[in-house]
């Protein structure tokens, strides 16, 4: 037996693992010196983010077993080696990581909806005179670094990645991404969400609009003019309509849509624009309208519905912002630049941002192969009921046997264990060591295991002393 | 393997066979007791149903050719509608022949009773317990695993996962290895 880890369950997610660590290492290997470096590098931002490791500087306080293996090595890389590795990748080494591993192929011969939208990472420098951009949650232009992911809502997955300077528009992002994406993928019909940052200048709007075949689904920005235009429509322009409310017995939310065209300088042709008015419980109306390109046949109500699609998008930011610390993601700034023109390093950032979306990717492939109440659990549910298991870990000449601690109430992960045990996962870090996995006997208690409640705990059941079930 | 399972080719209903098989074989009926004649009924709505599914009409024929009720193979063969020649041979065969018969129809191997998943307990015993002798260890995995094996398959197991290392050198206190 060589020891112990509290990661069991992460042995699991090492299919996903190799296959980026095989890319990484045709890709990264020359930059890095060596295929182990790239290994490593891989493995370790992937396990970080998908076992919840906040920071790269947390690697240093890191000596699990198990984590050392599963990031392909004997021990746990330090955070200056780790570090070093992470700022001596180059940009064009990365893009083609991302190239190889992000999944437009799935899109081909498809109608698809996809969503665009920007993550803003603000940055606290002082030193450094990066460009500055809106950053929406704290509703102020600061210094600030951009993740454009393209999102497929109904795959709910990251297609791809760019990373952007602070100032850029949305709209050159997108302009960029569908030239890309036209040029690699053959599709039926390109869908397009995005959100009011695409419409807030008639130029961006134009540019868009000379993308004749795709249709966009833009949000119209709320501004004055347009409000009390959208206001003084005739009331029999507008189509009542119910929804469901905001819980289950709710009261059913009440709306209005009504069509009607929007005139912009940038635009040769009037603009179709579907307004939705949200009946107010309380207080005022809510108004919202969007500006549609391209598509004048579907319903209006169907495109309000395909447009809220989008709410995945921002879904997949919130995970990825809380479980997956990709505002952790290294600067794009260098530190040994000039403080007065920094300049902008995308390889670092690109890798930790993107390997975290492939670590999100394979977190929900997990997801789906447990029982259903597990489909598109969050990662830290998956990491509480299947990856931080108590574990054994056994090396034999042939085999890496990783025991997790007997516990009746894992039986769901049986099938999964002897999927993986069937795959016959091979180990190039230990030698071509097969991986096996499976539960200790009943009777086998884990040496190191710790019980979750201590044998003499010292708050009490109040039941004995008639205070039913409450804890005091 | 394609099942025919379910009567999805035959028409005929359970009752129907019965009574169409009790005109045609009124002398086999007639020599039968009253209990046989309750398993004879029993297998030919049996066949029925499975229609005629091979390997279910050797474990319906071996059954009833050793439930030790006194049915002949003529019998058994006229419920199962195979000759008497070819009950004679069902009969001949023992437990694992028959077993291996279907293995081989089925055109797969056996299933160990062993699975990868079942090295690493094995393995924690085998670090806990370093001078157990492979009959312990069989011992072991009846108990915790509720799978019967023989020191034989044990030692396999033990090789294909390269358990080996974690035991004493041949000879020290392997008292049950093989030669």
């Amino acid at each position: 037996m060589i020891g112990h880890t509290r990661f069991g369950g992460a042995f699991l997610l090492l299919p996903a693992a190799l296959a980026l660590s095989g890319v990484a290492e045709r890709t990264l290997a020359r930059t890095l010196g060596s295929v182990e470096k790239a290994r490593r590098l891989a493995l370790s931002l992937f396990f970080r983010a998908a076992l919840g490791i906040e920071r790269i500087f947390h690697f240093e306080t890191l000596d699990d077993l198990g984590f050392a293996i599963l990031t392909g090595g004997e021990k746990v890389l330090s955070r200056s080696r780790l570090g070093g590795l992470v700022r001596a990748v180059r940009t064009t080494g990365v893009r083609r990581l991302v190239r190889a591993t992000e999944s437009l192929r799935a899109l081909r011969d498809q109608m698809v909806t996809l969503s665009f939208d920007e993550h803003v990472i603000a940055r606290f420098t002082r030193k450094f005179k990066i460009p500055k951009g809106f950053h929406t949650i704290r509703n102020k232009k600061m210094r600030a670094e951009k993740l454009f992911y393209p999102y497929w809502p109904m795959a709910r997955r990251f297609l791809s990645l760019v990373v952007a300077r602070g100032n850029t528009p949305i709209v050159d992002l997108v302009v960029d991404f569908l030239r890309a994406l036209r040029r690699r993928v053959r599709l039926r019909q390109l869908r397009v969400v995005i959100d009011a940052a695409a419409s807030a200048t008639h130029e961006g709007l134009g540019r868009l609009d000379r993308f004749r075949k795709t249709v966009f689904l833009i949000r119209a920005p709320r501004r004055k003019p347009y409000v009390s235009a959208w206001k003084r429509l005739p009331r029999d322009a507008f189509t009542h309509h119910q929804e469901p409310g905001r819980y289950v017995g709710a009261k059913d939310k009440q709306i209005e849509i009504a069509e009607t065209t929007t005139l912009i300088d940038a635009v040769t042709h009037p603009i179709r624009t579907i307004v939705v008015r949200e009946r107010a419980m309380k207080g005022k109306d809510r108004w919202h309208a969007l500006f549609i390109l391209h598509d004048d046949t579907t319903p209006a109500l169907d495109l309000l519905h395909e447009y809220r699609t989008r709410q995945h998008h921002e879904q997949g930011h919130r995970i990825g912002v809380h479980d997956l610390w990709i505002d952790a993601s290294p600067s794009g700034y260098a530190k040994n630049s000039r403080p007065d023109r920094p300049g902008f390093r995308q390889g670092p950032l690109t890798l930790c941002a993107w390997i975290a979306a492939l670590a999100w990717d394979a977190l929900r492939s997990l997801g789906d192969a447990l029982p259903a109440r597990f489909h598109l659990a969050h990662p830290r549910t998956l990491r509480r009921w299947a990856l931080m298991r108590d574990a054994d870990l056994i090396l034999t000449p042939t085999h890496l046997l990783v025991v997790l601690a007997f516990d009746p109430r894992r039986v769901w992960l049986r099938p999964l264990l002897q999927q993986l045990n069937h795959a016959e996962v091979a180990l190039p870090w230990l030698d071509g060591r097969r991986l096996v996995m499976g539960f200790a006997a009943r009777s086998q208690p884990l040496p190191d295991a710790r019980p979750v409640l201590p044998g003499e705990p010292e708050a009490r059941s109040g039941r004995a002393k008639g205070c039913g079930s409450v804890w005091c | 393997m394609e099942s025919d399972i379910g009567g999805t080719h035959s028409i005929e209903t359970p009752q129907d066979a019965w009574l169409r098989w009790q005109r045609e074989h009124a002398d086999v009926l007639a020599r039968g007791t009253g209990p046989q004649k309750v398993l004879l009924e029993a297998a030919v709505r049996f066949v029925t149903v499975v229609a005629a599914q091979p390997i279910l009409l050797r474990v319906a024929a071996f059954f009833l050719l050793h439930a030790g009720m006194g049915l002949t193979p003529a019998q058994v063969g006229a419920a199962m509608g195979r000759t008497d020649r070819a009950m004679r041979t069902v009969q001949a065969l023992g437990v694992r022949d028959v077993l291996d018969s279907i293995w081989a129809e089925l055109g797969r191997h056996r299933q160990p009773k062993l699975h990868p998943e079942h090295a690493g307990p094995i393995a924690k015993y085998l670090v806990d317990h370093p001078r157990c002798t492979q009959p312990e260890v069989a011992m072991f995995i009846a108990r915790e695993l509720s799978i019967v094996v023989d020191a034989q398959t044990v030692h396999r197991f033990l090789d294909t996962y390269g358990l080996g290392i974690l035991r004493p050198t041949d000879g020290e206190a392997d008292v049950s290895r093989p030669a």
